[in-house]
């Protein structure tokens, strides 16, 4: 549903719509948080990816595997 | 002298107490004047008991429609975004005191963050969450379920405690309160501790052990995080021993007859210099509101009081039930 339409149904007298209404506005903001959930994973795995990458670029300047360290 | 609310008894003392009144009582007796018995309003901004109060309620109700009525998920989560739809509209009414349909406008909350809007949000983001929750609701021994249930317990010397509980649930083996609050800042494990001492925690898990025989732990508490473009939510928990309890009946059952005392005395003589004031309280929680009024010599500080601080548009009452 566009975001026209979901300011419609904020703007509209909640006693004049019907079920129908109420589906479409509640997928809207399921489909809402799922595209959260993703953009949020993929914000976390970037941050991840770089910490990764200087942790590999600090372990080349020193000169020492990571292989070697136990987690 | 004012009206008091029905929570007073005829000496003038509160005998209905709740967690928003003790917590008056406990952090200053001359706050707890202002606030409880001359129905002052502490100037905190409604948007957030409005939000709150609506956000608590839909899921209050989805919890009663799942568990007494039967309601599937979906037909429970259309029912309460209809109905909070309805009660964030300010429509016209007819002379029964009925809405009419095709009138009036949506409530303005006047907040970045906490609009109407994100109010649906929250709450359909909070059920899909925890649709799929592993735990039950409380069966009481009369078959009842906890769920929605406002309290009255009568303790000792005729004293009431009052609260609302949104339901009681067991998890992972346990007994918890299951308690709803909102904030506009960031969440963290952090955000908990401020809970294991407080009134209101405590309040709840007393009441329930004692209404519902059972081994209640203390509360599962949901934050919910409202951010202009998102929400987000954390659980945690705050626990209370047996013995934990019962110290915290021993000292709110002291603050009480000391309030009461104090209440006992204005009553008799109208003077509110007989509530002594808590001078380590003015700087709590940004200044006490009321700080204003304090500071103002003596001879004129009722005057400066009812001219500038305004009464509450609605008594504050433990014993009226949501």
């Amino acid at each position: 549903m566009s975001e026209n339409s979901i300011t419609d149904l904020f703007q509209t007298d909640p006693l004049l719509l019907t079920d129908r209404d109420f589906d479409a506005l509640i997928e809207h903001y399921r489909k809402n948080r799922l595209n959260f959930n993703i953009a949020t994973k993929q914000t976390t795995s970037t941050a991840a990816a770089k910490k990764v990458e200087k942790g590999n670029a600090l372990a080349e300047r020193l000169n020492i595997s990571l292989d070697d360290f136990e987690v | 002298m004012n009206q008091l609310p029905s929570s007073f008894d005829a000496q003038g003392a509160q005998f209905a107490w709740d967690s928003t009144s003790l917590k008056d009582a406990f952090a200053c007796p001359r706050l707890y004047f202002y606030t409880m018995i001359g129905q002052y309003s502490d100037g905190q901004s409604s948007v957030h008991l409005v939000f709150g109060g609506l956000y608590a309620k839909a899921l209050e109700t989805y919890h009663k429609l799942t568990v007494i009525d039967g309601a599937t998920h979906d037909e429970a989560l259309r029912s309460v975004v209809r109905t909070t739809m309805i009660e964030s509209w300010v429509h016209n009414l007819d002379a029964n005191k009925e809405r009419r349909p095709g009138t009036g406008h949506a409530l303005e909350f006047h907040h970045a963050a906490k609009t109407r809007e994100n109010l649906i949000r929250t709450i359909i983001w909070y059920l899909e969450e925890f649709k799929n929750s592993d735990f039950k609701t409380l069966i009481a021994a009369d078959g009842r379920p906890a769920v929605e249930f406002s309290f009255k317990l009568e303790v000792d010397n005729n004293i009431v405690l009052c609260g609302h509980n949104d339901r009681i649930v067991e998890y992972d083996g346990s007994l918890f309160v299951q308690d709803q609050k909102t904030t506009g800042g960031t969440v963290s494990a952090a955000s908990f501790e401020a809970y294991d001492m407080d009134i209101q925690m405590s309040l709840y898990t007393f009441a329930g052990r004692a209404i519902y025989s059972a081994p209640i732990k203390g509360v599962m508490i949901d934050i919910a995080q409202i951010a202009v473009g998102f929400s987000r939510f954390m659980r945690g928990f705050t626990y209370r021993t047996e013995d934990q309890l019962e110290e915290f009946y021993v000292n709110i059952m002291a603050k009480i007859k000391e309030i009461r005392y104090y209440s006992i005395r204005y009553a008799q003589t109208g003077d509110m210099e007989v509530f002594p004031m808590n001078f380590t309280a003015c700087g709590n929680y940004g200044g006490c509101p009321f700080r204003k009024v304090c500071r103002q010599p003596r001879q004129f500080r009722k005057k400066f009081l009812d001219s500038n601080v305004s009464k509450r548009a609605i008594p504050w009452n433990p014993l009226i039930e949501r």
